[in-house]
């Protein structure tokens, strides 16, 4: 029977708040999202096995280490999901295939964003930073 | 009363020997060699390097105030001596404000500060002076012109004191520039000479003179701006001062310098002069400054503080003019511009422009830019600011033949620098010859330009080998 019904289960939930949050950076907002995560689950940092992160700004072209640098956490697999809008919730499915497939235990699935940093006031165009 | 509590000054490592420019363009040389600020470089950069060297063994907390004088700051709307203040460090409840318009703003700098201190506003202020004109290629003026810097810190107590300003205004069009204008223009330098320069120079210097109760033998030395070596030697001659009562206008070792000009001088004198000196300084631009500046003891040797010396004599020669059209950025190219922004700039300020990192409080491991989980130990939110030095050594290097930056040539030079005293850091090397990065090599940090992100400028750390060193 296809589909991932049973097979994966969500273990801990992490959120900060959302707004204008300009005394906090990406960096920032990821490490106290998933630490938050981390606590609720029981479980530390070297219990990911590895991790799936959304996001989109500042520009496209960057890596895992989104996720990786940040958290201090090297040596992991780590994939970037950029899906625009779709992101967060394409980085936790294709977490949940990992799981599903069996092939590891605990992951974690993030995502960040700070379009406020990019000093436009919504969405940037287009080489509107130039 | 008001002193003179520290100097310093910073000169490029760049020279261009003016036979090179004269024969690119086939038109005749003056002897020497200019000063050429790297393409990294502007006034705000060479300002804050001399105002580090100011600044060396004395706390940035006890600043009050800052001006920052040149008639080329990188921006005419956005305040250039908030960057300085940034990236030196200082104290957030102070007054800053830039001196511009005019090659006498040095000395209007000062005559502000005096009159702060004087007055009871301050108790310290810095006066950074910094140029780099932008000069018409073809013309004589690209020889003449040079860049560099001064800074000067005025208290209320140091080894020289300063006094007996004397202003006076004057309305005769020198060299001149309007804000659309791409490089100094000036006319028949003649009138200027005889109605500006001289008439305004010894009016001031001859009230400060006479209010000063000074003969021409009372004074060690003259310290004049001089737009040319010629008309400077008039002046001294008009003052009733010897040729080597003159303090040397450094003309053929660097060029004009503009602004800092008579604050680069002014720190030659001192770094020679002997207690009981009278050193009667006066600077034109629109009108004429003079004031006093009378030695009482030696200045204290701080160590680790470059000498103007050091930035004199140690130098790099520009292979060719070509060298200095690079740097200039004379030819229009489509140039490579990076994101940036706003809210970045001023959210990672502390630890862009003044240079914090932090170290973990459980292993001791000082790192950078500052996290929230520990590279050693992977502790989270146990790390305290920490305040990183510009010094260190290389740990380990790449050249980066990808690059095409803002530089003479590539490669660039990628460095892991150890810190002195721990921690690393990882910058671009500027100012140096590829070929002489080696592991363990002595370095200094630098402030320069980085790039123009978001169409503002962008400064952040670099790093090169120790100059002098």
């Amino acid at each position: 029977m296809p589909g991932i019904k049973d097979r994966v289960a969500i273990a801990g939930v992490g959120c900060t708040k959302f707004g204008e949050i300009w005394e906090k950076d990406q960096e920032d907002l990821l490490v106290e999202a998933v630490y938050d995560a981390l606590d609720d689950a029981g479980i530390t940092p070297q219990d990911i096995e590895a991790a799936w992160v959304g996001v989109l700004y500042p520009f496209t072209g960057m890596s895992g280490g989104t996720f990786a640098e940040p958290m201090k956490l090297f040596g992991k697999p780590v994939t970037r999901v950029e899906n625009f809008c779709a992101s967060g919730m394409d980085a936790f499915r294709n977490a949940c295939f990992a799981v599903a497939a069996g092939v590891y235990d605990i992951v974690v699935a993030c995502g960040v964003e700070k379009l406020l940093d990019q000093g436009s006031s919504g969405l940037p165009m287009e080489g509107a930073t130039q | 009363m008001v002193a003179i509590a520290s100097y310093g000054g910073y000169i490029p490592i760049f020279r261009l020997n003016r036979q090179e420019m004269a024969q690119a363009w086939g038109i005749p040389g003056v002897p020497g060699e200019r000063s050429v600020a790297a393409g990294d470089e502007d006034s705000i950069t060479m300002a804050i390097a001399a105002g580090f060297e100011c600044l060396a063994g004395i706390d940035p907390a006890s600043i009050d105030g800052v001006y920052f004088a040149s008639t080329t700051p990188p921006y005419t709307e956005k305040q250039c001596a908030s960057v300085v203040a940034g990236a030196l460090d200082l104290r957030q409840d102070i007054f800053t404000a830039d001196f511009t318009d005019s090659v006498r703003a040095a000395s209007v700098a000062m005559r502000a500060a005096y009159d702060a201190i004087e007055s009871g506003s301050a108790n310290s202020v810095l006066v950074v002076a910094a140029d780099n004109r932008p000069a018409e290629p073809e013309t004589m003026w690209e020889q003449l012109l040079g860049d560099g810097a001064a800074a000067f810190l005025l208290s209320k107590e140091g080894p020289a004191t300063v006094r007996g300003f004397q202003s006076v205004t004057s309305e005769v069009i020198g060299p001149w520039r309007r804000s659309d204008d791409r490089y100094v223009r000036a006319f028949e330098p003649k009138l200027d000479t005889k109605y500006g320069y001289m008439a305004s120079m010894v009016t001031a210097a001859k009230a400060l003179a006479e209010k000063e109760g000074l003969g021409p033998k009372d004074i060690s030395k003259g310290v004049f701006s001089a737009g040319d070596p010629r008309a400077h030697a008039v002046l001294g001659r008009q003052l009733g001062l010897e040729m080597p009562q003159l303090q040397d206008s450094g003309f053929l070792l660097l060029g004009n310098t503009g602004t800092p000009q008579v604050l680069i001088m002014l720190a030659a004198a001192l770094d020679m002069a002997k207690a009981g000196d009278k050193l009667l300084v006066a600077n034109y631009g629109d009108g004429a400054d003079a004031f006093l500046v009378e030695v009482n003891d030696a200045f204290p040797a701080v160590p680790g503080k470059k000498p103007l010396q050091t930035y004199l004599m140690n130098k790099r020669m520009l292979p060719n003019y070509n060298a200095y059209v690079s740097f200039r950025k004379l030819m229009d190219r489509e140039r490579y511009v990076p994101p940036s922004s706003p809210v970045t700039y001023w959210r990672d300020s502390k630890m862009e422009l003044a240079l914090y990192g932090s170290r973990c409080r459980k292993c001791g491991t000082v790192q950078y830019p500052p996290p929230r989980v520990c590279v050693e130990c992977g502790t989270k939110d146990e790390l305290d600011e920490v305040k990183l030095p510009r010094k260190g050594t290389v740990f380990t290097f790449a050249l980066d033949h990808l690059v095409g930056g803002e530089y003479l040539s590539t490669p660039v030079p990628r460095i892991v620098i150890e810190l002195e005293g721990g921690g690393r850091i990882f910058l671009q090397m500027t100012d140096c010859d590829p070929k002489e990065v080696s592991i363990g090599m002595p370095l200094e940090l630098t402030l320069r330009r980085l790039h123009e992100g978001a169409g503002f400028h962008n400064y952040y750390w670099k790093c090169q080998p120790v100059r002098g060193g």
